[in-house]
């Protein structure tokens, strides 16, 4: 064995290119990452303003635009656990995006109503409100659950009925791409407007199903083929938001108030 | 070595693989991201610009590191090099072209596992100084870019009539007379587009053709197995 493949050299020749590479993302990252984050919350806004109906969904529009779009929209603060609007924090700081992961403004779930594996939740998340004079037309509420290999967040929009699905929008997820991340497609979110999220009694009936093509006064949705874990990690997700522990006894409530 | 044999070598080092020793057309490599990306010419261009970079870095600093390398090792150094490179890539072009990011999804990450850049790391790299194989690496990567680029402005053309957005071909919808023909937005017509490229080219350069076992017999000796 001559020097060159020497034990010693091999392990110094490793570590020395392990170094070299690890210094070489990171630095990458550190200079990249707030660059990635502002865009990443760009496209938060585009979101919510997509499934507040200012827009229709695709719209090219600029920063400046969305920015605008978006302080047209009243933003409130919700108290899950009161099923009401609070103003405990200030709507206009407050960042859902970072309490999500923040074990001080998290409560933890209960097993049996865990059904889009979270495990925690806060207890405040914000709203956003289209409205004509003193009616609310729409309102725009963030969910998010486990898909099959990251978190997917998105915005689910509920008519002036507080029952009726006018829209939804995803902005960040990390599903199979070219597979499960058909989920983005616009035909296939353009199915939930108008879907009924709740029935009479108030129980959630949104289901993401396969089989036969459903028609559009059921709950149902359909499926994804080839996207089954990601289409179910949908349904489940909506649903835990939509249901008892997420805004449901806060959209009962709207119902309520309305009538 | 004289200047002028240096300058002719590294202009053939560097031009060499864009026609003579194209990496797609010729050696038939890197075909999986060069039928994914080219629906339009926007992340074409992109996907080029992406693989010259890693191209160009994982060259260079092979042969920096070629005399030093153990050979045990050797692969995983190469693969750790490439790697980074397009990690950080991929990271720059969330950055600064996130939505083109979002269209090249896996394919800038499948970079890593490209046969092009490995096949030049081992077959020139590490043979070779920095100066050269970092022309053979810029060589390479604009030998790959330039087919992308060609198949995705023929397939944005053909099937939107725009090119970077901007119509240059007026739609009936529009007023115009182009209909365009939507199966060039799909997979298969960049595989149709590149065939056609590919016997072109190996029309016009017959040194380029495969030959099969009976050479000079029964004529059949051109052209690309199917």
């Amino acid at each position: 064995m001559n020097e060159r493949e020497s034990v010693a050299r091999t392990l110094g020749i490793a570590t020395g290119v392990a170094v070299f590479c690890s210094l070489l993302v990171s630095l990458a990252v550190l200079w990249l990452r707030p660059i990635q984050l502002a865009y990443a919350s760009i496209e938060r806004n585009r979101a919510i303003v997509e499934a507040s109906g200012l827009v229709a969904p695709g719209t090219p529009l600029d920063e400046g635009e969305i920015v605008d779009l978006f302080l047209d929209l009243e933003t409130r603060i919700v108290d899950l656990d009161a099923g009401a609007f609070s103003d405990a924090v200030s709507a206009a700081t407050y960042d859902f995006r970072a309490a999500i992961n923040d074990p001080d403004q998290t409560i933890p779930i209960p097993a049996e109503l865990d059904i889009a594996n979270l495990g925690r939740r806060p207890v405040h998340l914000p709203v956003f409100l289209l409205r004509d004079g003193q009616v609310i037309e729409r309102i725009v509420l963030p969910i998010y659950g486990q898909g099959m290999w990251a978190m997917i967040h998105g915005f689910l929009s509920i008519g002036a009925d507080f029952a009726t699905i006018e829209g939804v929008t995803f902005y960040e997820q990390g599903e199979t791409p070219g597979i499960g991340d058909r989920f983005l497609e616009p035909a296939w979110l353009a199915q939930w407007r108008g879907r009924p999220a709740y029935n009479e009694n108030g129980q959630v009936v949104l289901r993401i199903g396969a089989g036969q093509a459903s028609p559009p006064t059921t709950g149902a949705i359909d499926a994804i083929t080839g996207a089954t874990i990601t289409t179910s990690a949908i349904e489940r997700l909506v649903r835990y938001w939509l249901g008892d522990d997420g805004f449901g006894p806060f959209l009962a409530a709207q119902r309520d108030a309305a009538q | 070595m004289t200047l002028g044999r240096l300058i002719s070598g590294s202009r053939s080092t560097l031009l060499t693989p864009l026609l003579d020793g194209n990496p797609i057309t010729l050696q038939v490599l890197g075909l999986c991201s060069a039928l994914a990306v080219t629906s339009s010419l926007r992340p074409a261009l992109v996907m080029g610009a992406a693989v010259i970079s890693v191209l160009v870095f994982a060259n260079v600093t092979v042969s920096l590191l070629r005399h030093v390398m153990p050979q045990s090792i050797r692969l995983i150094i190469e693969v750790t090099l490439i790697a980074s490179a397009v990690i950080v890539v991929d990271e720059v072009l969330k950055a600064f072209v996130p939505d083109i990011a979002a269209i090249l999804s896996v394919f800038v990450g499948l970079i890593i596992t490209n046969c092009i850049v490995l096949a030049r790391v081992e077959s020139f790299a590490l043979h070779n100084g920095v100066w050269a194989s970092l022309l053979d690496g810029l060589g390479n990567g604009l030998g790959y870019a330039w087919i992308l680029v060609l198949i995705g402005a023929v397939r944005e053309i053909l099937g939107t009539g725009s090119l970077l957005g901007y119509e240059v071909l007026p739609l009936i919808e529009n007023g115009g007379w182009f209909e365009p023909n939507e199966l060039m937005l799909l997979t298969p017509s960049a595989f149709f587009l590149l065939a056609l490229l590919v016997w072109t080219i190996r029309w016009l350069r017959p040194t380029q053709r495969e030959h099969t076992q009976q050479r000079h017999g029964d004529g059949r000796s051109s052209g690309v197995s199917p």
